[in-house]
């Protein structure tokens, strides 16, 4: 399961709508995990056709993203590996192209991409209310969804 | 009376509903478009200190959120009453262009293009980027990934993070450019300017050359006769941050022209019951409604519209394909709302070279990035064009710079009313008595606010055909008889 080469973990959202900016907190306290030296950690509010430069030069990629489904309890984190998962909000970016058409325009344009794309998808309360802080639910749960991820991201995204 | 109803529209950046409503022999009688949705960011920035608005705004939107950044910073200058350094500003037009630049791209190559080049009515399946670069060939789809990815790495060099950008600060920019940075920067600009060359041989090529897609581009629903908006300079060139707002009527007439902080006197916004969305209109000429020709108060800001409201470009090579277009097509004004999309190229090749320009420029690595600021905050506007439109920020500040009230006129917001009208004259052109709603057809509508590069929401011009959209066929009492969906 560990990631043969360099892993790159992305974090998708605005911290300016409240628990939609959880991902930035999250890589704020992974990135400065010793654990994680060798993974690149970045930011982004959107996806599209902006994943193929952020992938290029990764052999692994995990990425972050929140999801509010209603079926999960606030902070559950859901695992897939593509192309198990359905279209998303942030991965695709509806101004230029939704995620499978960025990988099959990578694969077609002869770009090296991650062999493994592995998607975490935390649940989330509120992702409508501007606002910097995020929704109590997820503030209690923080240290708890922090210690899943950075479990996940070692086990797939870790040292061999 | 029939009613379509085509909900949602919209995913990421708002909301928005349409409802087409039908004669029973099954032709448009009127089409709403909607946004449902309120964000309230004017809200949002009250209570903030005025110098952190242009990092705060970035966040309205992950698409164009230099031209906020910019706007902003600009209104954080005029607050304090100051102007940055000739550096300083010249730093901020520069990651501008690679902002326009990158942007300009992705709308044509993946959202406007796969229309002809793939055909408007291709399944859809087909009808976006990867079934573009099928058709062009490898070589141009490389092309666009990279030229798109350099001009973001300029906006991340300059402004710390290419959408959170960090770059302004009240009379001038935070980090300047370094020689090597500018020699790379060349580089690049200059792979730019060719690209846009490309770009529009290649819209030559494809629509200019296709008698069907010509046709289809000046003779189809797509025209709108409404009056046109757009920041000009001193010689009335486009220029996409500085400047003065001009407004040329339906027949190309100069009908006002004003700066920044006069923009209430001249632009009112209308407030219909049914939407979230605002309704610009020209003050001069009032409100009458969603009506087109010189009496109307609806104006559009897109880049037609800029280059309707110019007496030129400001750069070379863009003047001659300026010159180009009109002499093309007849003349100015152009209310053929699909040209938009040359107009767009002809902004990419503007962008590109004064993008050149500025990195050229010796200024560019002054170290004066910064100017005094010894007034008391007060008020102030900015303004800029966004991708999508003339954007305008306004905030009110206490003493201490602390932000006490907020107006924004997003670019979309001003091309409201347009949009509507271009929906309805697009619906009453395709969905006729006798026509069997298909995907090509539920597209061709689609393209109708798509050539808007809209931003209330990027799925109202999400990749051709794909767009998600439930449209319900009623019968006169209302009921549901058979419904679409993708």
């Amino acid at each position: 399961m560990t990631c043969p080469g360099k892993t790159v973990f992305i974090g998708f959202g605005s911290t300016a709508l409240k628990d939609d900016g959880l991902p930035a907190h999250l890589i704020g306290h992974l990135a400065t995990d010793p654990r994680f030296n060798h993974v690149t950690f970045l930011t982004s509010p959107v996806g599209g056709l902006e994943l193929i430069p952020l992938f290029s030069g990764h052999s692994c990629a995990v990425l972050l993203d929140t999801v509010k489904t209603g079926k999960a309890a606030p902070g559950e984190v859901s695992h897939v590996i593509y192309p198990d998962f359905n279209e998303t909000l942030h991965l695709s970016s509806q101004h230029d192209a939704s995620f499978e058409q960025t990988l099959a325009l990578g694969k077609k344009l002869g770009i090296p991409l991650p062999e493994k794309i592995h998607i975490l998808a935390v649940e989330i309360v509120d992702n409508l209310t501007l606002g910097e802080g995020m929704s109590p639910a997820i503030t209690e749960r923080f240290d708890a969804i922090l210690s899943l991820v950075g479990d996940v991201l070692q086990a797939v995204g870790g040292r061999r | 009376m029939k009613q379509y109803t085509i909900d949602p529209i919209t995913r990421l950046e708002g909301h928005g509903k349409i409802d087409i409503f039908c004669t029973d022999d099954g032709n448009v009688e009127n089409v709403y478009f909607q946004v449902p949705e309120l964000r309230g960011f004017e809200k949002f920035c009250e209570g903030r200190p005025i110098e952190e608005i242009s990092q705060i705004v970035t966040k309205i939107c992950g698409v164009c959120p230099g031209c906020h950044h910019m706007a902003a910073g600009k209104a954080a200058d005029a607050v304090f009453g100051v102007q940055p350094t000739s550096a300083a500003k010249k730093i901020r037009e520069l990651f501008y262009m690679a902002h326009f630049v990158h942007s300009h791209i992705a709308h044509f190559y993946a959202l406007a293009a796969p229309d002809f080049v793939v055909g408007p009515d291709a399944p859809k399946a087909e009808r976006n980027i990867v079934g573009l670069i099928a058709k062009v060939g490898v070589a141009t789809g490389t092309e666009v990934i990279s030229q798109r990815r350099k001009a973001q790495e300029i906006q991340a060099l300059l402004g710390g993070h290419q959408t959170h950008v960090i770059l302004n600060i009240p009379g001038g920019v935070r980090k300047g450019l370094k020689e090597e940075e500018r020699k790379d920067v060349v580089e690049k600009a200059k792979g730019f300017v060719e690209f846009a060359r490309f770009s529009l041989k290649l819209f030559n090529d494809v629509v200019l050359s296709n008698k069907e897609y010509l046709d289809l581009v000046l003779n189809g629903p797509y025209s709108l006769k409404i009056h046109s908006m757009g920041l000009v300079d001193e010689k009335n060139h486009v220029n996409f941050y500085d400047g003065k707002v001009r407004v040329v009527d339906t027949e190309g007439k100069e009908l006002c022209k004003y700066s920044a902080n006069e923009y209430r006197e001249f632009v009112a916004e209308r407030v219909e019951p049914w939407s979230y969305l605002k309704f610009p209109y020209l003050k001069k000429i009032g409100w009458n409604g969603f009506t087109e020709g010189q009496t109307s108060g609806v104006y559009q800001a897109t880049p037609l519209s800029r280059l309707n409201a110019a007496d030129g470009m400001a750069t070379p090579l863009a003047q001659e394909e300026y010159e180009r277009m009109y002499s093309t097509l007849g003349g100015k004004p152009v209310h053929a709302t699909l040209v938009m999309h040359w107009a767009r190229l002809v902004e990419l090749l503007y962008a590109s070279e004064h993008c050149l320009e500025l990195a050229l420029d010796p200024e560019i690595t002054s170290p004066d990035l910064r100017a005094r600021i010894d007034k008391v905050p007060t008020e102030g506007v900015g303004i800029v064009e966004a991708q999508r439109g003339t954007l305008t920020h306004h905030y009110w500040t206490d003493e201490k710079g602390i932000v006490t009230k907020a107006n924004l006129i997003v670019g979309t917001t001003n091309n409201n009313a347009a949009i509507c009208m271009s929906l309805k004259k697009a619906a009453q052109g395709i969905i006729k008595q006798g026509v069997t709603v298909t995907d090509g057809i539920l597209n061709m509508v689609e393209m109708a606010f798509r050539a808007y590069d809209p931003c209330f929401s990027c799925a109202t011009h999400h990749l051709p055909g794909t767009m998600p959209l439930v449209v319900n066929f009623r019968d006169k009492d209302g009921n549901i008889i058979r419904s679409l969906s993708r």
